[in-house]
C-alpha cells in the first residue's frame, strides 16, 4: 500500500489545501482496536524504522517508552527544515490522517496520553490540514489522544529532536546535550517520542497489516524545480531523476549536511541502495553547467549562520571553514586550502551538542572529493568555466 | 561503551573561559578558538585531578561520570 495515490508535483511546500484528503475518503489503514503488546509485536516485525535520517528501529523506541513507564508525549515532527525537503509538509497536507492515525497507534502502543503536531511557525498551509484533520475527526467521533499543534521558531535547527524536547518544556527551542534518551526522559521528563511524520504515517500502514516500508517518499531538486515523489525501493535513481529534468554531474544525497556523490556512480543504483545515503529522502542533482564549489561554499554559509551558536566549535568552526570556502568559490584559492578545510574540519568533528556540524563537515569533506578536479579553476590567474549565479534552495542567490 | 568515569564535556555551556586546561593541562588541551579538547583517557587514569577540572569550570559545563 502506498501513501500518494498520485506524484506530487509540488512548488516550494505548498499544496493545495483542497486536495487535502478527508477523513470519509481516508484509505483505512486504522488499526481496530489492536491491543499494545499486537501492535507493538506488529512494528517490531515489519522492522519499521525512522524517517527523519537517522534510521532508528520505531519498535525500540516504543520499548523504550514503555520501560520507563509510559503515560508519556508523542510528537509528530512535521519542522522539516531542509531547504530541499517537502516530503513532511506534502504528507501532511495531502494525508493528515494518516500521520494522526499514525501518532495515535504509537499512543496506544507505549500508552502515551498526551500528542504534539510541532511544526514551524511559518507551515500555514500544513497547520491548516492538521487543524482540519483533527476537527473532522473529532466531529467524527473518532476516539484520538488529544493533540495539540505546537510551532517552533523557523529556523534550521527547529527540527532538531533535542531542541523539541527543549522548547516543549519551556526552554529554547535550541538543541541541547543529553545523557538520557527522550524516549526515557524528554518533555517536563516525562517518556517522549519524537518521530517524523513520515515515520508516523508508516506506522499506520504497519498496524493494518501492509508492509510500511515497500516505498519512499523523495524530494527531488533539479533545475526544473522541486518535486515529491513516491519511488518503489526497486526503482533506478537515475531515471527517476532525470524525468523530472535535465542533466546532472552530482548529487547531494541527503541534504544540506549529506554527501556529494558523482552522478555516474549513483545513477545506476536504485532507490533502496542509496536509501540510507538520502537521508531524509532528499535528492539534489547539480547540472553540468554549475559549479559544484560556488554551490558548496554557499551551503557552507547557510549552515554556519544555521548554527544555534551554542558550542564554540561549530559556531567558530562552521565560520571559518565559510570564509574559506568563500574565498576559494571567489577564485582566490590558495594551494593550502584544502589542507587547512580538513585541519579545522578535524577540530569541529564530534565536538557539537548535536549533528548539526558533523552534517557540514560531511558535506563540505564529500564535496573536495567529488569536485577536486574544478579546485585549480579557483585559483588567481585561473577561471572557473561553470556558472556561479545560481540559486541554493533556501539561500540567496550569490 | 562510554567510560563511567569520563570527564564529559556540555559544549552548549561551554564559553571557552579555560579554566580547566589550566587546572589539568595534561588531559585538556585548548583548540584554536580556546575551546577544551578532553583526552579521555588520561581523565579517566586520574579521576581527582578530572575532578578538579570540572569544579574550575565557572559555567559547570564539565562532569565526572555520565
Amino acid at each position: 500500500m502506498s501513501i500518494f495515490t498520485t506524484p506530487v508535483p509540488i512548488d516550494s511546500r505548498r499544496v493545495a489545501v483542497d486536495s487535502t484528503e478527508s477523513l470519509a475518503d481516508h484509505r483505512g489503514a486504522r488499526p481496530v482496536a489492536i491491543d499494545p503488546t499486537e501492535l507493538l509485536a506488529r512494528i517490531s516485525e515489519s522492522g519499521l524504522r525512522g524517517y527523519g535520517g537517522a534510521f532508528f528501529p520505531v519498535a525500540r523506541k516504543w520499548q523504550t517508552a514503555i520501560d520507563a513507564g509510559g503515560r508519556g508525549i508523542v510528537v509528530a515532527n512535521g519542522a522539516e527544515s531542509e531547504p530541499a525537503s517537502a516530503k513532511d509538509a506534502s504528507l501532511l497536507q495531502l494525508r493528515p490522517h494518516l500521520v494522526l492515525d499514525g501518532l495515535n497507534a504509537a499512543a496506544q502502543a507505549t500508552g502515551s496520553v498526551q500528542g504534539i503536531v510541532w511544526l514551524h511557525r511559518g507551515a500555514a498551509h500544513s497547520r491548516v490540514a492538521v487543524e482540519r484533520a483533527i476537527v473532522e475527526r473529532r466531529a467524527a467521533g473518532v476516539v484520538d489522544i488529544p493533540v495539540r499543534i505546537v510551532e517552533g521558531p523557523d529556523r534550521y535547527l527547529s527540527g532538531e529532536s533535542s531542541a523539541i524536547v527543549r522548547a516543549l518544556s519551556g526552554g529554547p527551542a535550541l538543541p541541547q546535550s543529553r545523557s538520557v534518551p527522550a524516549a526515557t526522559s524528554g518533555v517536563d521528563d516525562r517518556p517522549t517520542l519524537v518521530h517524523n511524520v513520515e515515520t508516523l504515517a508508516r506506522v499506520s500502514l504497519a498496524t493494518a497489516g501492509h508492509d510500511p516500508s515497500r516505498t519512499r517518499l523523495l524530494t527531488v531538486t533539479t533545475t526544473s524545480g522541486q518535486s515529491v515523489i513516491e519511488a518503489q525501493l526497486d526503482d533506478t535513481l537515475g531515471p527517476l531523476v532525470s524525468a523530472l529534468g535535465g542533466d546532472a554531474q552530482a548529487v547531494l544525497m541527503g541534504g544540506y549536511g549529506g554527501t556529494w556523490r558523482r552522478w555516474d556512480d549513483v545513477a545506476t543504483r536504485t532507490v533502496g541502495e542509496v536509501e540510507k545515503l538520502t537521508s531524509a529522502g532528499i535528492v539534489i542533482a547539480l547540472p553540468r553547467s554549475t559549479c559544484g564549489i560556488a554551490v558548496t561554499a554557499q551551503i557552507v554559509q547557510y549552515l554556519a549562520d544555521s548554527s544555534a551558536r551554542q558550542c564554540g566549535p561549530c559556531l567558530f568552526g562552521l565560520d571559518e571553514l565559510a570564509e574559506v570556502m568563500s574565498r576559494v568559490a571567489g577564485g582566490r584559492a590558495r594551494r593550502t586550502d584544502v589542507t587547512r578545510l580538513q585541519r579545522i574540519s578535524a577540530t569541529v568533528s564530534g565536538r557539537g551538542a548535536c549533528h548539526h556540524p558533523d552534517g557540514a563537515l560531511r558535506m563540505l569533506g564529500s564535496a573536495l572529493d567529488v569536485f577536486a578536479a574544478d579546485l585549480p579553476a579557483h585559483r588567481r590567474r585561473s577561471r572557473c568555466a561553470r556558472r556561479h549565479d545560481i540559486a541554493v534552495p533556501g539561500v540567496e542567490a550569490a | 561503551m562510554k567510560n563511567a568515569q569520563a570527564l564529559t564535556l556540555d559544549a552548549t555551556n561551554c564559553d571557552g573561559v579555560g579554566m580547566c586546561a589550566l587546572v589539568a593541562p595534561d588531559m585538556i588541551t585548548l583548540d584554536a578558538w580556546g575551546f577544551p579538547v578532553i583526552d579521555g583517557e588520561a581523565a579517566a587514569a586520574r579521576v581527582k585531578k578530572a575532578r578538579a577540572a570540572a569544579r574550575a569550570c565557572p559555567h559547570r559545563a564539565l562532569r565526572v561520570g555520565l
